[in-house]
């Protein structure tokens, strides 16, 4: 304790205080802490908002009554006057009280949190309906009882007295209104019941609630589905009371309330209703005994065992940018001590000569910049949590992340402190008493050649590797280099170039042919070019940063769109018996077409097996998914080609594959046999709409496919989102059997671990921009005497306000405009090197796609421009107005 | 004379052969050339010469702020040529007390005077007893306790400088030509400061070409181009060293009296004179 007494004395007493007395090292050293909290402790904040955010996704794609616990059993309907439960006949299913089963479950997940409302469904089976005297044919219902319904219907007709809801295509074709009296047959037996109102058929109309029921609403191929009607339970047990209909399924149904959902949440409602379903089908529980026989579901680990690959495949890819920002922060700390031992030069030479050892002086900064680095990492922890909050995957984290969370700011604090201490301990050695001066080293060691070889390694591990997407089961990861290449790449090369602009010779020789403003503003650049390198450099990371990961994402989404529709080749494909167009008064019409694809089999002799597809030339391009890189030619320029179809002769093909010649002849199949088509090639591209995978495709007008007998596989393709299409088609008779949609498949895709991280590396960047500007700040703010002397010299030498306020704006635009036009340069060459290696979806057409970010790059102008003023205006204002005696004096 | 018996005797400090080469681009520069000097107790010296004869490099070791490239100093009985860094460090803050030219590069700006002497009396390690009103009287500011170094004149500065500099009894104060930046008040005053604390006992070896100072000393050391030339103690008479050829230097006054550069030797038993030819 003895080393220590030096804690007692004043200046290390009064040191934690001290700090507020320079505001400009403050702010530079606050905001400093702010990056390294905000590094630091956003990395387990954002990975777990990742991985509830995946929860919520997954939970919200699927339907929470799927996912959620199901217990499903058989139930006898009683015999009229008997009172519930009664023996069952001899293989009848087992008597359950279905109002006893219902308390007994939900007495069994009660306290289970998070959890939504019950559903009870019990299905009734088909009956058909008719209104007695009426000459409609009778009409098929299927008859359910689910509660809550009534609230989930799009009620168009209803009166009070109680009966069924009837379904209005089926009320249509019966002419039954609400109030009419119905003959349900059930078997034999008819029972009269009263309709109590019409609803929206819900293969036209449904919402979630009915999700769980699609298989028995919407079925595809040559089955039919009756409509849905429904009835309460207690009405539809006493209509199956009056027929020969001796057991009902009873669903029993308890949907998770995801919205407030941590990982933690999910796995406490995992255990409790895994609990419960084991032992409902545990034939030796009580709950098995109560309830019956039957199964029960639940897909709840599935979803949670997805959310976990998820944050894993985040936590990979963001652990690197973290780390580096940890670094970037903790660099411009020792910088801050820098600053720091240049402002304490006098106190350091007197502490010194009475002794202070460099170890008591390190601390002494220690304690100093304590404060604001404390302070400003307890802020950027605070803005990592409310960023994540607000704009992360998810508005929840874990408690337990935010304690990881601040305890990783707390230590990145301290660790950039400790470095600061060395810093300032290294440099006190050579501090010379006599002179004051620190022996600062005026050159910086040629750091960005190390940084670019880092670079060069990493890029050339991603192009080793193959692909940067990695899959691990169904979620995808990004290699970590992807992020960190960029980041090293442009801070070595940012630096280089930085290091070139501001050398003497060529400052000098660019300040000979400037005029005095700009001689003005490139001598002080010049001056203070160790100083500002680093300044142009930060800058052009900060908005290279934040360039790359708003491009690679933008590049992400368009490839991923790209390939998830081109496969199918419009955004919704439905697959049809024979070929039927969307009825021309259907919205949908005039964004559809009529496809015929040949899967199989299609063959040109001596090459590859190919696929064709036939196109109605006059409507295809206002359906299918066209991007402008699949061709020389536009879509329509394409179409016209295939327009002209002879009855003789080659028929014109488009062509899409590398090894297709010229002219060629096609075997199809044909009703009769295997026909042949002789075809020439009138088009090329490298990608086209229902490119499967990357076999050859050729593309043939539909009609000459018709004319010759091919037996066809029909499609309509629409360009349309519409989720009531499907609905419609049918319901207009369309013989569709199955159906898919784009963004079905673009959702399997699990784009989310890459966009999010690419997201995380945006908002480094953004802070690391913050913390930029601050040393931008900090770079004026040291020079500041020095700059005002100078300012005063000039105009005592003749120079005009005027021309030295020029020159003020030249300096600070140089910096901050070299640093964007840097920055946005490398981001693209980033983009450009990377983009490629980022392909989600490899076995898919067409090629990454690559898009560069212009609204954020006029953002970044925006913002570099905002900030320029804004300093250039404090700098004028500080060095204005005292007289030039007042200032020399000062700078003695 | 044996370090006990400089110790026994009152010896604040000397310095024995004294060398000091700086290394250059054209190899070293020799700023001191043997050295030999003795500062008693409780005496004011003071030191001059040209620029760059060599005063300042001889006060940054005599303050143990350097070692030296040969020779020896000698603080209170204390060899310092050998010492690590870090017990140089121990006896810098213990035994001795530094002022510098420029009267704001002594003091902290946000410590008031009487903190300034706490300070130096902790980091001194003193056994004695602060009395910081008494140092503060000593030195002419009686009424500045309370006050921080930017309400106080140049003058006032620097003569807080030396008394912490004086602050827990070091052996030797040294001061790098502390009277340079102030009016003639104020020089007078720091001199008389000085003085009064030199006959309270303290030990100065002061830098300056100020007569105010240089007059008052209880002996002149002459530097020239690294060599002690000459000693002058009190109001006695200027001792010429010779060195181990014979030479000596002059003082400007002695060779004003020779204009052509040549003396004439006059030796009558052990009486030399010097006298215009």
């Amino acid at each position: 304790m003895e080393r220590l007494r030096f804690l007692r004395w004043s200046p290390w007493l009064r040191a934690p205080l001290l700090a507020f007395r320079s505001p400009a090292l403050f702010v530079g050293v606050g905001v400093a802490g702010v990056v390294l909290g905000l590094a630091a402790g956003s990395r387990p904040v954002f990975v777990s908002s990742a991985a509830s955010g995946a929860l919520r996704q997954d939970l919200a794609k699927g339907c929470p009554y799927d996912v959620g616990l199901r217990v499903v059993r058989q139930a006898a309907v009683p015999a009229v006057g008997a009172s519930p439960p009664i023996a069952p006949a001899s293989g009848a299913a087992s008597a359950i009280d279905l109002g006893a089963a219902e308390s007994t479950l939900v007495g069994a997940v009660r306290g289970t949190p998070h959890l939504g409302t019950e559903v009870t469904t019990v299905f009734g089976g088909n009956a058909e309906a008719s209104i007695a005297g009426n000459t409609e044919p009778p009409q098929q219902i299927a008859l359910v009882a689910r509660r809550g319904a009534a609230q989930h219907i799009h009620i168009l007709s209803a009166v009070a007295s109680p009966g069924i809801w009837l379904p209005d295509t089926t009320a249509a074709r019966l002419h039954a209104v609400a109030g009419s009296l119905l003959d349900l047959r059930v078997g034999a037996a008819v029972v009269p019941i009263a309709v109590h109102g019409i609803f929206r058929d819900l293969l036209l109309e449904r919402d979630q609630f009915w999700c769980s029921l699609q298989p028995q609403i919407e079925v595809f191929g040559n089955a039919t589905t009756p409509p849905v009607a429904v009835l309460d339970q207690p009405q539809l047990m006493e209509v199956l009371q009056q027929t020969e209909k001796s057991s009902v399924t009873a669903w029993w149904e308890f949907p998770p309330d995801a919205r407030n959902w941590t990982m933690s949440a999910a796995r406490a409602v995992q255990a409790h209703l895994g609990s419960v379903s084991a032992s409902s089908q545990d034939p030796n529980s009580r709950l098995a005994k109560a309830v019956g026989e039957g199964v029960a579901h639940l897909d709840l680990p599935a979803s949670i065992q997805h959310a976990q690959e998820t944050e894993a495949a985040v936590a990979s890819a963001v652990g690197p940018v973290s780390l580096a920002s940890v670094a970037v922060a903790v660099l411009v700390i020792i910088a801050a001590s820098g600053t720091w031992l240049e402002r304490r030069r006098v106190e350091l030479r007197v502490l010194a000569i009475r002794g202070a050892s460099p170890g008591a002086l390190a601390a002494k900064a220690m304690l100093e910049l304590s404060v604001p680095t404390l302070a400003g990492a307890a802020a950027g922890l605070a803005v990592a949590v409310t960023t994540v909050r607000w704009f992360g995957p998810s508005a929840m984290a874990e408690p337990r992340a935010v304690l990881v969370a601040s305890v990783s700011a707390l230590v990145a604090a301290l660790l950039g402190l400790a470095v600061g201490a060395v810093v300032v301990a290294t440099r006190v050695r050579n501090l010379n008493v006599r002179s004051g001066v620190l022996g600062e080293k005026e050159r910086l060691p040629l750091w960005e050649l190390i940084v670019l070889a880092l670079a060069a390694a990493a890029y050339y591990e991603l192009r080793t590797r193959g692909g940067a997407v990695v899959s691990s089961g169904p979620v995808q990861r990004v290699d970590g280099l992807v992020l960190l290449f960029p980041v090293l790449m442009l801070a070595g090369t940012a630096g280089l170039i930085a290091r070139v602009a501001l050398s003497r010779r060529l400052l000098s020789v660019a300040a000979r042919h400037l005029p005095t403003s700009g001689w003005l503003a490139a001598r002080r650049l010049e001056a203070g070019r160790w100083r500002a390198a680093p300044m142009v450099t930060a800058t052009a990371v900060s908005i290279g940063i934040v360039m790359f990961g708003a491009s690679l994402a933008a590049s992400l989404r368009a490839t991923v769109g790209a390939k998830t529709t081109l496969a199918p080749g419009a955004a919704q494909v439905f697959n049809l018996q024979v070929p039927v167009p969307v009825p021309p008064a259907d919205p949908a019409a005039a964004h559809s077409t009529l496809v015929t694809v040949t899967a199989e089999g299609a063959t040109t002799a001596g090459h590859p097996a190919s696929v064709v597809l036939g196109v109605e030339p006059a409507t295809f391009a206002r359906a299918a998914f066209w991007e402008s890189s699949f061709a020389g030619a536009s879509l329509p320029n394409l179409l016209r080609r295939l327009s002209d179809h002879p009855d003789t002769g080659p028929v014109p093909v488009i062509a899409v594959g590398r090894s297709l010649p010229d002219r060629l002849t096609i075997a199809l199949p044909g009703d009769k046999g295997t026909l042949f088509l002789p075809a020439r090639v009138v088009g090329r591209a490298k990608a086209f709409p229902g490119q499967q995978t990357s076999r050859d495709l050729l593309v043939v007008n539909r009609a000459a496919l018709t004319r010759i007998g091919v037996t066809e596989a029909p499609q309509i393709w629409v360009n349309s989102t519409d989720l009531g299409l499907t609905g419609r088609l049918k319901h207009a008779g369309v013989p569709i059997f199955a159906a898919s949609r784009a963004s079905d498949v673009a959702a399997g895709s699990a784009l989310e671990p890459q966009l999010w991280a690419l997201d995380y590396l945006q908002v480094i960047g953004l802070a690391a921009g913050a913390v930029t500007l601050c040393g931008v700040g900090l770079y004026f703010a040291a020079n500041a005497r020095r700059r005002r002397l100078g300012t005063a010299l000039a105009l005592r030498l003749g120079v005009k306000a005027r021309t030295a306020h020029q020159a003020t704006l030249a300096e600070v635009a140089a910096l901050l405009t070299g640093g964007l036009v840097v920055g946005v340069g490398l981001a693209w060459l980033a983009v450009a090197l990377v983009f490629s290696r980022l392909d989600p979806l490899p076995n898919s057409p067409p090629n990454p796609l690559f898009r560069f970010d212009a609204i954020t790059a006029v953002w970044c102008v925006a913002g570099a421009a905002v900030s320029g003023i804004v300093l250039t205006a404090i700098l004028e204002r500080s060095s204005s107005a005292r007289p030039l005696p007042e200032l020399l004096r000062d700078a003695r | 004379m044996p370090a006990d018996r400089r110790e026994a005797s009152g010896v604040a400090a000397d310095c024995r052969d004294l060398v000091q080469i700086y290394p250059s681009d054209q190899g070293g520069v020799t700023v001191l050339r043997g050295i030999h000097a003795t500062f008693p107790k409780g005496t004011l010296t003071s030191i001059v010469g040209a620029s760059g004869a060599g005063k300042s490099t001889l006060l940054r070791l005599l303050a143990c702020l350097e070692a030296p490239s040969a020779g020896q100093v000698t603080i209170a009985g204390q060899p310092t040529s050998r010492l690590t860094a870090r017990a140089r460090r121990r006896l810098v803050a213990r035994r001795i007390g530094y002022v510098f030219q420029r009267p704001p590069d002594n003091l902290i700006d946000y410590l008031t005077a009487a903190a300034h002497l706490r300070l130096a009396w902790q980091m001194r390690e003193s056994a004695t007893v602060l009395d910081a009103e008494q140092l503060l009287a000593s030195v002419a500011l009686s009424g500045a306790p309370k006050k921080r170094p930017d309400e106080l004149s140049d003058g006032e500065q620097q003569r807080l400088a030396v008394a912490i500099a004086v602050a827990g009894d070091p052996d030797l104060i040294i001061a790098d030509e502390p009277t340079a930046d102030l009016d003639p008040a104020g020089a007078a005053a720091l001199a008389d400061s000085i003085v009064r604390l030199t006959k309270a006992g303290r030990t100065f070896v002061v830098s300056s070409h100020d007569p105010v100072v240089t007059d008052r000393s209880d002996q002149v050391l002459v530097i020239r181009r690294g060599v002690l030339a000459a000693v002058k103690s009190g109001r006695g008479p200027l001792r010429v060293m010779v060195d181990p050829a014979g030479r000596i230097q002059l003082p400007d006054e002695a060779l004003r009296q020779l204009p052509g550069r040549v003396a004439e030797v006059v030796v009558e038993g052990d009486v030399i004179t010097l006298q215009q030819p």
